[in-house]
């Protein structure tokens, strides 16, 4: 159903813009390439640098995150550090890695700021301790109300190595200087 | 499903003559005989804040584990015979083992002070855009109402 809107969109603003050129073109369906089918495994190994070409994000550093004494998980420090989730699985491994990081923080633009702008298909690199890079490609990005947080669906087991993104976003508690929704980005090791 | 089924029956059961699940809903304190799975008692202690209800004894996050270990293992034993193998698949969803994940975080994530707020100028415009189609629509209208 998006989709459907954003090429209604995109028709609608060809049309304002008067494009009387060529139609566009559909990008040539990929080639029968081998199927995804389970990519190989990494053994564990921390992650150290995270990179989204598609947002142009490149954050050096990624810190450890654990829990805070309510059972929430902990949140960097500043706005461009990334945090790993230290009791989810690194990146590569099977299960969700989980990495946090803030949309904006103290008047500075967040290193996840713009991860819902991400679309399948776009890719995250990871870059590990073990001089490995996982690539995981962008499956879907969710918006959920953090007080109906799907724990299960997030945190829960998967059947090969995936990645979770995630940043705060949706409508501003101005008064609790915090936003009402989390932003998940599913991603999957290709 | 048929496998929550029956162990929300064996659980009332088990229960005897704890109140109806819709009216323990609305109770202040829950416990866990008051809730029909795990799932379901796991939701009740991502939803709030702390565990004010206790359902997190051994504060792993997980909700309920024990009781619900016990009382599927009650529910083997006591009910009629179910389908073998449906049972297995329900079970593995919550198991009590460490999952993939150690220790689940609870809620949400608070990642953002809006100290600069990227939204807002979005919304703001969609806002704008929005009101400037109304217009537009009212507009149309009275030109309308005007030539007839």
């Amino acid at each position: 159903m998006p989709r459907a809107l954003a090429v209604a969109f995109m028709l609608g603003l060809a049309l304002v813009a008067g494009c009387g050129g060529p139609e566009v073109t559909a990008p040539a369906a990929p080639a029968a390439t081998a199927p995804p089918t389970t990519s190989a495994v990494l053994a564990a190994s921390r992650p150290e640098r995270v990179r989204i070409p598609a947002i142009d994000v490149d954050a050096r550093g990624v810190i450890d995150l654990g829990l805070q004494a309510d059972g929430a998980m902990e949140v960097p420090p500043d706005a461009t550090t990334v945090g790993w989730y230290r009791q989810s699985p690194t990146p590569g491994e099977r299960g969700p890695a989980v990495l946090a990081a803030h949309v904006n923080w103290n008047h500075r633009k967040g290193a996840f700021a713009d991860i819902n702008a991400l679309r399948p298909g776009d890719q995250v690199l990871v870059d590990r301790a073990d001089g490995t890079s996982a690539r995981f490609r962008v499956e879907r990005v969710e918006q959920y109300p953090k007080d109906r947080f799907p724990t299960r669906a997030v945190y829960g087991d998967v059947a090969g190595p995936e990645l979770r993104l995630i940043t705060c976003g949706g409508e501003l508690d101005r008064a609790a200087h915090s936003y009402r929704d989390n932003i998940v980005v599913y991603a999957r090791l290709i | 499903m048929r496998f929550r089924h029956a162990l929300t029956v064996a659980v009332l059961t088990v229960a005897g003559t704890l109140p109806l699940a819709g009216a323990a809903h609305a109770q202040p304190d829950r416990d866990c005989a008051d809730f029909a799975s795990q799932a379901e008692a796991q939701e009740a202690l991502d939803g709030t804040v702390g565990d004010p209800e206790r359902l997190d004894a051994n504060d792993d996050g997980v909700a309920c584990e024990s009781y619900f270990r016990d009382a599927a293992a009650t529910t083997t034993q006591t009910t009629e015979p179910a389908p073998t193998s449906a049972p297995a698949e329900e079970e593995q969803d919550d198991q009590d083992d460490p999952g993939q994940v150690r220790v689940l975080p609870r809620g949400g994530v608070d990642t953002g002070d809006g100290s600069t707020d990227p939204d807002q100028p979005a919304s703001a415009t969609a806002l704008v855009a929005l009101a400037g189609l109304g217009l537009l629509g009212v507009g149309a209208r009275r030109l309308r109402q005007n030539a007839g």
